[in-house]
């Protein structure tokens, strides 16, 4: 409430943080990775990356703190995520447009020096991965009864669920590699890495996400269209998990 | 209409006074100074680049560079710039930011922080397009940054393009959710859709656009930096990809882009017309339909960009087709613009100029592209000069005067003053002159054969044709280059001298300028507004008068 | 009131009536097959086309300019206090300024199309006979190889009156194979061969320039089209043909100038491969 913008106030309101998260994400992360890629400098990367994630974090952390539970929403969140997942679709869409067409184009699939690949850790990892929807479900169900801690816990338990997740697809990937199978092998290398590493992207920002919003709900504020919006993300990165699944593994 | 605010710029307080003020702001207006001086800086540098090209080819052989690596950073850099930084974040960030909110008679953005988020996410994708002139190993693959040659060592830093396309990206995704959201939700009481002014619908619209297609535009990027610097193959043949899936990926985004950049400078017209003329939008209703119809319509005819790229035959026809029927809806933009004329009551001021010259070439630039549109035709014309004049009427003069026909339009509530009105008006002409001089003969060049993205053309040393256009081309660019700075002089003058403005300059019924002519802090009016079911942003005869609902005073 | 609508609708129908006869037109006119082109080369069917469009276009343009200049004009500010007194159209008026020139403009965009259809089909079908030559290229070159072990760099001989079909690839990046005054364009990349084909029916030379950008020396990469009489190709060829037993073993590999490309391994592309 104590911020709400009156109408006609020569008094300007300022804040820091979307400035930290725009040079953070804007303009450190992108000179890391070309640090690293274009120029091989790895320590010039490093520094970078640790100014761009540090700026990034704090500015999501102290935006959070700011504004969840603090300034009356007027519940337009939701919308708002509901266009941006709108988008995110188009944005997957244009890649496995790239797998279809590398796909269909060819002549075997897979290609002849494709080693057989295991697909059951992919799927456990992705049933575990769905259950994190049932939690997060639940921790909006905590919200609306006012229980901030329940929230909280149902928050975290979700996750732990994304971590676990993360580890498995990542030991997939190192077993995967052990074999030869790495990246530039081949179209189907291309498309397995592409895939399930896009879609981990989305994991990543999901937890960050997710944990901005903790800070403000363990000093028990707590915000419902926020949270709605946030519940959208993740049964958005569920479901591309198991698209992501069914595309590369089981087609 | 009465002084609603009693804040004439009296030398009262109008913008944030201290740096904090202006770095931290989370005002939409604001942000909306810091989107116009990062696309007009963006403007400055991509103009000085394309000076530098123009001498370059004044004559034949090498003029102040015989490096074709130089060159192309200027012309990789030109185009870039001028689109990505200039033009989209001119629109789509200063009109969309500082006017549109106030049109709609909202006290700001839906998210202002988003909003404050979005404006440095552009701020760092200039800088680090910026950063390309000065980098070693820099990028040369033009601003559509085509691959195989944009993944070879070649192309020099590929990282760098993909990423600032990315990084301005985002910041158009979160603006165009942001902006749809304000539109959608924050329109002043009493205000249907029908009543919202041109400006406001052409720029939800191509924010609609934006939403849909900006993000094909990143994942096509996205992956050239993966094929390039991870190994991956996606457009590399050797291990299943194809080359022509980015030309694809691209276009669908690029062609619609070109609305995006069209729509809100038709609104812009529209917004000066019609308050020039004291008249109607003609047929009102109807005109909103086309400008949303361009978003079908520009979705599925990406193909024209590449029909000369091996694609199959059928797929050319079939998207030719498609191609020509936007004349459809353009053509009824373009009646819809010369029917607010019919019975108006046209006062030839500052802005009205820039307008008129927008819409002139507008006319021009877009006739020019149904050639291009017939597959057939534009085997001759793909990737000549023809295109490139072609592109430059609609969007680098057309588009270009009517950005900066809308600072003109706006400065009064930018700064509280009005720019001299000769000043105004030669700076227009002189542009009008200019860029014809640069674009009419390249269009005979073209006609002959001379291909885009030449640094010399010694084949064609005995055609006379070429060479003269080149000459009077070069010409016409030194009197562009007078012109923007005329312009600049004028709003520097301006700001600093002009005459003070009273609330209404112009004379227009939108609501922007109900409220203060300077708006001297953050809310924009002095209490919530509404409008009445009959009250039209364009109705200059019987119009209601907006009325501001009173609210207990707690500050 | 009612006698206003009336009078829109009177006008529209009208403005409807240039329509019919552009439709007429547009779905009466014989699509051309393959070889009924008698001596009309796609060279000089292109021609006529382009003024066709070009007169199209300045009409459309100079009508709207002479309406727009007369208001632009006639209704000028002359007293401080005027406003514009627009008619306020009524529904069925505004269904009829929207359809009818949607009309007008569809039938305009279909007689252009049908036009350029039947060149498109001129310039996309090759005729049986013609003579294949395979083109290469690579940065900054183009490679002609005439399919009996003579190839040149950069320079085209063909003789006159007989159509050439090029089957294009590229060695590295995307260049883009025109052919000055025959307005065929068509982009060469690697991984594909794409074609196109021209009837030179005039001895001469022409530029050929590539149209696609590829790098530093993009501007630098032409050539020559030579046309020549059938006799003096023959000659030519013979001539050719023997440098080219010559060397045998030793086949001109296409010069590379500048900075090659290291992540594309040129050698890996089925370069002849056809359609
Ligand atoms: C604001 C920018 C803008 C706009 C509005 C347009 C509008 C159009 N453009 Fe253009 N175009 C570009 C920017 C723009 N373009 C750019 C940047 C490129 C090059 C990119 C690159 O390669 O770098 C390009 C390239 C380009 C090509 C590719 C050429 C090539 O590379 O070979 C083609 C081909 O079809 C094309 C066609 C069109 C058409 C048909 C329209 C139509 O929308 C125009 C419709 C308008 C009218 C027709 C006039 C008004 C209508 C009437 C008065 C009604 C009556 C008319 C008829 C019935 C005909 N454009
Ligand atoms: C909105 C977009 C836009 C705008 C406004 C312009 C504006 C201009 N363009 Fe450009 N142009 C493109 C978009 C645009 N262009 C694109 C997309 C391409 C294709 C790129 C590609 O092929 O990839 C292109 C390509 C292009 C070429 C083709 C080069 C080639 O193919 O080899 C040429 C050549 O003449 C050219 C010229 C010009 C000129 C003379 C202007 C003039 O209007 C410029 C006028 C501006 C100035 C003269 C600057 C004045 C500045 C000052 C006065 C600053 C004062 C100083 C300080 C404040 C420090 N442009
Ligand atoms: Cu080869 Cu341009
Ligand atoms: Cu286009």
């Amino acid at each position: 409430m104590s911020e709400e913008i009156k109408h006609y106030t020569a008094h300007w309101h300022t804040s820091p943080f979307p400035m930290m998260v725009g040079f953070g994400t804007g303009l450190f992360l992108p000179w890391a990775f070309m640090l690293q890629f274009n120029y091989e400098q790895p320590t010039a990367a490093l520094v970078c990356l640790v100014i761009g994630a540090a700026l990034g974090i704090a500015g999501g952390l102290g935006w959070a703190g700011e504004t969840i539970g603090v300034i009356d929403d007027e519940g337009w969140s939701p919308s708002a995520m509901f266009m941006f997942i709108g988008t995110e679709i188009m944005t997957i869409g244009a890649i496995l447009a790239g797998y279809w067409v590398m796909r269909l184009g060819a002549p075997v699939w897979p290609p002849a020096d494709t080693p057989t690949i295991d697909a059951s850790i992919p799927l456990i990892a992705t049933i575990i991965l769905v259950v994190s929807s049932i939690t997060i479900g639940l921790a909006r169900k905590r919200e609306m009864e006012g229980d901030s801690s329940g929230f909280v816990k149902m928050v975290l338990l979700s996750i732990v669920i994304w971590g676990v997740f993360m580890v498995m697809v990542i030991s997939d990937w190192n077993h995967l590699a052990s074999e030869g199978f790495t990246i530039g092998v081949n179209a189907y290398a291309t498309a397995l890495y592409g895939l399930t590493g896009i879609h981990m992207a989305h994991i990543v920002i999901g937890l960050l996400v997710m944990l901005t919003c903790l800070p403000s709900a363990l000093k028990g504020r707590m915000s419902f269209s926020y949270t709605r919006a946030m519940t959208m993300y993740v049964h958005f990165v569920n479901s591309l998990g198991l698209w992501v699944l069914l595309q590369v593994y089981y087609w | 209409m009465g002084v609603i605010m009693g804040h004439e710029p009296n030398g009262k307080p109008g913008w944030p006074k201290t740096v904090k003020e202006w770095l931290f702001t989370l005002d939409h207006k604001v942000i909306g100074v810091w989107y116009l001086i990062g696309s007009i800086a963006s403007f400055a540098v991509a103009g000085l680049a394309a000076m530098l090209m123009r001498i370059e080819l004044g004559s034949i052989g090498p003029d102040i560079t015989g490096d074709g690596n130089v060159y192309n950073l200027w012309l990789t850099m030109h185009g870039a710039v001028m689109i990505l930084g200039f033009q989209i974040p001119a629109l789509l960030g200063f009109v969309a930011n500082y006017a549109v909110p106030i049109m709609i008679g909202a006290k700001d953005m839906a998210f202002p922080r988003v909003n404050a988020m979005s404006v440095w996410l552009l701020w760092s994708g200039i800088l680090l397009a910026l950063a390309n002139l000065v980098i070693p190993d820099h990028f040369n693959g033009m601003w559509t940054g085509y691959p195989p040659y944009s993944t070879s060592d070649a192309a020099g830093n590929t990282a760098l393009y993909s990423l600032v396309v990315i990084v301005l990206g985002m910041s158009s995704v979160f603006g165009a959710v942001n902006l749809a959201c304000t539109v959608a939700f924050m329109r002043c009481k009493g205000m249907g859709w029908f009543q919202m002014p041109m400006t406001a619908w052409c720029v939800f619209t191509a924010n609609i656009i934006q939403l849909i297609f900006v993000p094909v535009l990143a994942a096509s990027v996205l992956l050239l930096s993966l094929d390039r610097y991870l190994g991956f193959g996606f457009y590399n043949p050797e291990t299943g990809g194809d080359v022509l899936l980015y030309q694809n990926l691209f276009w669908f985004y690029s062609h619609p882009a070109v609305y995006v950049i069209l729509l809100p400078f038709m609104g812009i017209i529209f917004e000066i017309f019609s308050a020039s003329a004291k008249n109607m939008v003609f047929s009102y209703k109807a005109t909103v339909f086309a400008v949303l119809a361009f978003i079908p319509a520009g979705g599925d005819v990406w193909v024209h960009h590449a029909f000369v790229a091996g694609l199959p035959d059928w797929l050319r026809v079939l998207q030719s087709f498609t191609t020509l029927l936007i004349s459809l809806p353009f053509g009824l933009l373009m009646l819809s613009l010369v029917g607010t004329l019919y019975k108006g009551a046209i006062r030839y001021s500052g802005p009205m100029i820039w307008a008129l010259g927008a819409w002139v070439m507008l006319i021009f630039g877009g006739l020019t592209g149904i050639p291009n549109a017939l597959s057939s035709i534009d085997y001759g014309i793909s990737d000549s000069y023809v295109v490139m004049s072609h592109f430059h009427y609609v969007m680098a003069v057309a588009g270009t005067m009517a950005t900066f026909g809308a600072v003109f339009y706006w400065f009064p509530k930018l700064t509280g003053r009005i720019c001299n009105e000769f000043l105004t008006k030669l700076s227009g002409i002189t542009f009008f002159i200019g860029m014809n001089v640069v674009m009419a003969p390249l269009y005979f060049a073209g006609i002959e054969g001379m291909p885009r993205r030449y640094m010399d053309y010694q084949q064609f040393a005995d055609n006379p044709t070429i060479v003269n256009a080149q000459y009077w081309s070069t010409i016409g660019a030194y009197i562009t280059f007078l012109a923007v700075l005329l312009m600049l002089v004028a709003w520097i003058h301006g700001m600093l001298k002009g005459k003070k403005s009273s609330q209404n300059p112009w004379g227009s019924q939108s609501l922007e300028w109900t409220s203060a002519a300077l708006i001297a802090g953050q809310g924009n009016f002095p209490s919530p507004v509404e409008v009445v079911e009959d009250w039209h942003p364009y109705n200059y005869i019987d119009n209601p008068k907006p009325t501001y609902i009173t609210v207990a005073s707690n500050s | 009131m009612k006698i206003k609508s009336l009078s829109y609708k009177a006008l529209g129908a009208l403005l409807a009536l240039p329509l019919i006869p552009t439709l007429a037109y547009a779905f009466q006119m014989e699509i051309a097959t393959k070889n009924n082109y008698e001596g009309l080369t796609p060279q000089a069917h292109w021609n006529e086309m382009w003024s066709e469009v070009m007169w199209d276009i300045t009409i459309i343009g100079a009508i709207y300019f002479a309406i727009a200049l007369f208001f632009l004009f006639r209704y000028r500010r002359t007293e401080h206090n005027q406003v514009g007194k627009s008619p306020k159209l009524s529904a069925q008026a505004i269904i009829g300024w929207v359809v009818l020139p949607c009309m007008l403009f569809l039938g305009d965009d279909l007689f252009l199309f049908v036009k350029a259809f039947d060149l498109h089909n001129q310039m996309r079908e090759v005729p049986a006979h013609a003579q294949t030559i395979k083109v290469t290229a690579s940065m900054w070159n183009w490679n002609y190889d005439y399919g009996n072990g003579v190839d040149t760099d950069n320079e085209l001989r063909v003789p006159v009156g007989k159509p050439v079909v090029f089957r294009m690839t590229s060695d590295d990046v995307i260049h883009s194979h025109y052919l000055n005054g025959y307005h065929v364009t068509e982009d060469v990349m690697p991984g594909r061969v794409t074609w196109e084909w021209i009837m030179p029916v005039k001895v001469g030379e022409s530029v050929i320039t590539c149209r696609e950008y590829c790098g530093a020396n993009h501007s630098r990469m032409y050539g020559k089209l030579i046309v020549m009489k059938q006799a003096n190709y023959d000659a030519w060829m013979v001539s050719a043909l023997a440098d080219a037993k010559a060397e045998s073993g030793h086949r001109i590999a296409s010069t590379t100038v500048g900075k090659a490309i290291k992540n594309i391994a040129a050698s890996k592309i089925n370069k002849g491969q056809e359609g």
